[in-house]
């Protein structure tokens, strides 16, 4: 887990998804687009989502990343690109870009880290907390609290 | 027969606990805590010291499994030898600053039955002023079980 936090130190640019008090670091080539969440087709359901984006499922995580939430105050959605082509949004309240320069990213202590965990690593800026992930990571969450499966390889 | 020095901990609710006295580093004072997600209930937040990010356990939550009547404002910062040699640091929230002890071999007594999960966390009990006290393995808490 700490090689992977460490191979991603070399990307320019992070991402930061805000879900409420959560801060996710997503590698900024695996961020496609943002479009406002009124873009998002909500009368479509797939299961796990709030609706759809050009046919992607949309997704709406809590700060607890532990279920599915509605859509109520994420304004932007932030359309994630997976390895093999495919696509799902995530509903989020607020987006940064962070240059990855200065931050130092650091293993999460294994005593808190579950199995599959979609934490790749943490790290701390002013503001507070960090928590690395991917689009294929945040992916296999989804999948496991019983969202829809992607065709999607297993590596991230 | 041999005495030895060790802190005591007050984790709230009449929760205590020994570590060694070369175990103890530091005590800080409300610091700022950092909520991980999907973390086991009694170590989901991390704190920052002297560079680094510890996980923070909630040992009445660990025991209890609910939170301490009173929040714990203290934390102790702990360290015990890894399997490298190396010391590696984490950090326990406390209600009251800790206590230095002297514990004799002839203190030596069974755990507390209230509580089985005692059991998984500590490597031996002793009495301190007519109430058993368990010693915490750090190295055992702090390491991960195999899936």
């Amino acid at each position: 887990m700490a090689d992977k936090a460490r191979a991603r130190i070399g990307q320019d640019h992070y991402v930061v998804l805000r879900l409420e008090g959560l801060r996710l670091l997503v590698p900024q080539e695996e961020v496609s687009s943002l479009e406002p969440e009124e873009e998002a087709d909500m009368s479509t359901r797939h299961p796990g989502a709030v609706g759809e984006y050009q046919a992607h499922p949309v997704f709406a995580l809590p700060e607890t990343l532990d279920g599915f939430l509605d859509r109520e105050g994420r304004p932007i959605c932030a359309l994630l690109a997976l390895p093999d082509g495919d696509y799902y949004g995530l509903l989020c309240s607020e987006v940064s870009l962070l240059p990855a320069g200065g931050l130092d990213i650091r293993p999460v202590p294994a005593i808190m880290l579950e199995k599959d965990s979609p934490l790749l690593g943490i790290a701390l800026d002013e503001t507070g907390l960090l928590c690395l992930t991917s689009a294929a990571a945040l992916h296999r969450l989804i999948v496991r609290l019983g969202g829809i499966e992607l065709d999607t390889p297993e590596a991230a | 027969m041999s005495a030895a020095g060790a802190w005591l901990l007050e984790f709230g609710d009449g929760v205590r606990a020994a570590i060694g006295e070369r175990e103890l580093f530091h005590i800080l004072y409300r610091p700022t805590l950092h909520a991980l997600p999907r973390a086991p209930a009694h170590c989901s937040r991390l704190i920052e010291w002297e560079g680094r990010m510890l996980p923070l356990w909630d040992l009445h939550r660990r025991l209890n499994r609910e939170a301490a009547p009173a929040a714990a404002e203290l934390v102790a910062i702990v360290g015990y030898r890894g399997s490298d040699g190396s010391t590696v640091f984490a950090a326990f929230g406390i209600t009251v600053p800790p206590q230095r002890i002297g514990v004799d071999d002839a203190d030596a007594c069974d755990l507390p039955v209230d509580r089985p999960a005692w059991r998984a966390l500590t490597k031996s009990c002793f009495s301190h002023s007519d109430a058993a006290v368990p010693v915490l393995d750090l190295a055992s808490m702090f390491t991960p079980r195999p899936c």
